[in-house]
């Protein structure tokens, strides 16, 4: 009955059952290819850390339900999200891209009022659910922080995965995820996207000639 | 299919100045390269540099046609970095193909210097449509092919490994480049010292490291150990984040290319990580690994025959060419 769904760089998840509610297992597992020393630091540190912040964020968004931690084997027992991903969803034709964008944009722009960083707003942690809520999942590797650099640094990860990967539509996500973000973000928008053209420009040969 | 081409190819965007003549099967019919040595304790000074491949050009190509067995009149197009690289360096190859295009009235190539890493390590292992890993003292990026560019799925915020291990070498007293230096250090100690592990998303941040490292050479630690535990953080972060583009990106080869490809330890950590995954890892082969006038003349090639070329008096360099913007036209 357990299965195995997606062996991520990450972790591992494998489809449970919590008490008769279906459910996933997410567990971190140990990489060969790391020191014991790095690799237990990054495992367990990471497990809590995923744990703690959604916990904080819990009430204002949505991400899954946490049903169980277990810190020693870096293991997540939660809810497992019905959905199409928004990687599959931006590749798809009938799909309004701009209600996406824009919602993606009020979700990162509610994380960052409650200073809190997402760390890997790749298009493949976000789910969208059949009643069109979108999902954010993976806090991994996020973090809490008031620094408007830190904020930057989310944005433009998830630029750059669109420029990556969604390249024929990450113009209207992106211009749309501002409008979406500035609804919540509201003056401070501004100051913060300067933020994202600055730290793209730090990138190694990035100057515009 | 049309006649059997001979290009020759120039390199000259940082410390080697290499020349190449390649054939249109992709045969490298030699490869010549001279590298500028900085002093003991610094990096490369652009100038003196310069200087370097200016004395050394004319020998430089001379030797490439010797090797080839080739004259002047064989050659069918000139290639050369055009960048990404230090200007005045990039300037003295540009200057050398220009003249050799002019004179022998042969289509000229403006090569970007990164890509030629990539495309010339696919050639020589086969690499099919892999996620890619750049790893020199200019770059340490992840790309992938995808619509018509090689795209970035990652990259260094601050410095490039290369620029890590080297600036770690020469803080403690040791020649540039000091990749090796290191890994040979690195090779005598097991007792790694922790280091920050700053991975963001699907990028890297090596400054951490750098701060930390130097900190413990100043109290007193051994350089062995610090040199293991620099690679041994460095290296895992690094597969992270390749794990990380593999998995976004359903793929299931990795290429490692660049002068830090040459690293055993690397590998090691690299063959571990596609072992577990089920991917197929190909590493460019060291001799090609570094600065070399291969790259430029295959990618040259590749360009060429896709229509990319340029009048002598329209070329140009850049010091800022990321390879992310490149149209690599030659792909499907």
């Amino acid at each position: 009955m357990a299965k195995i769904i997606n062996v991520g760089a990450e972790a591992t998840i494998i489809m449970t059952k919590w008490y008769g509610i279906s459910a996933i297992s997410k567990q971190r597992k140990s990489k060969k290819y790391r020191r014991k020393e790095i690799d237990n630091f990054i495992r367990s540190s990471r497990t809590l850390k995923e744990v703690n912040i959604m916990n904080k964020i819990r009430d204002k968004l949505d991400i899954p339900a946490i049903y169980f931690v277990d810190p020693k084997r870096a293991e997540i027992i939660m809810e497992n999200v019905i959905g199409t991903k928004v990687k599959d969803s931006l590749n798809t034709q009938e799909t309004d891209k701009r209600q996406i964008g824009k919602e993606i944009g009020r979700i990162v722009g509610c994380l960052h009022q409650n200073n809190i960083i997402h760390g890997d707003l790749t298009t493949s942690n976000m789910i969208i659910r059949d009643n069109q809520s979108i999902c954010l999942i993976d806090f991994g590797l996020s973090l809490t922080s008031k620094k408007l650099e830190d904020k930057g640094v989310d944005i433009r990860l998830f630029k750059g995965i669109l420029q990556s990967a969604h390249n024929d539509v990450s113009n209207i996500v992106f211009s749309n995820f501002k409008k979406g973000y500035e609804t919540v973000m509201k003056n401070q928008t501004e100051e913060i996207f300067s933020i994202v053209k600055k730290i793209e420009m730090r990138g190694r040969y990035a100057r515009v000639d | 299919m049309t006649k059997q081409q001979i290009g020759i190819g120039i390199e000259s965007t940082a410390h080697t100045f290499g020349v190449s003549i390649i054939d249109s099967n992709g045969n490298i019919m030699s490869d010549v390269k001279d590298v500028y040595k900085a002093p003991k304790g610094s990096g490369i000074h652009p100038r003196e540099a310069s200087r370097h491949h200016s004395a050394i050009a004319n020998e430089v190509i001379h030797s490439a046609l010797n090797d080839a067995k080739i004259k002047y009149s064989d050659i069918d197009f000139v290639a050369y970095s055009a960048g990404p690289g230090i200007g005045p360096c990039l300037r003295v190859g540009a200057t050398a193909a220009r003249a050799l295009s002019l004179k022998l009235n042969k289509p000229l190539i403006p090569v970007n210097h990164a890509i030629g890493h990539i495309e010339l390590g696919c050639l020589l292992t086969g690499a099919n449509d892999p996620v890619n890993l750049l790893v020199s003292g200019g770059h340490t990026m992840i790309n992938a092919f995808n619509s018509g560019k090689w795209r970035a799925f990652g990259e260094t915020l601050d410095l490039t490994i290369g620029q890590l291990v080297d600036q770690i070498g020469r803080y403690a007293g040791y020649s540039s480049p000091a990749g090796p230096v290191i890994e040979g250090l690195a090779k005598k100690s097991n007792n790694y010292l922790s280091l920050p592990y700053s991975v963001k998303g699907n990028d890297v941040s090596f400054s951490g490291i750098l701060s930390a490292a130097k900190r413990m050479i100043d109290n007193g630690e051994s350089i062995e150990d610090v040199s293991f535990s620099i690679q041994e953080t460095a290296y895992s972060m690094l597969a992270e984040v390749t794990e990380r583009a593999l998995s976004f990106l359903e793929k299931d080869e990795v290429i490692i290319t660049g002068g830090v490809a040459a690293s055993t330890r690397l590998k090691e950590i690299f063959e571990i990580m596609c072992k577990e995954r089920g991917a197929k890892l190909s590493v460019i082969p060291r001799n090609y690994s570094g600065d070399c006038g291969a790259q430029i003349a295959w990618t040259g090639l590749l360009a060429l025959n896709s229509g990319i070329k340029v009048s002598v008096h329209e070329s140009w360099v850049k010091q800022s060419w990321r390879l992310d913007r490149v149209e690599a036209k030659w792909r499907k």
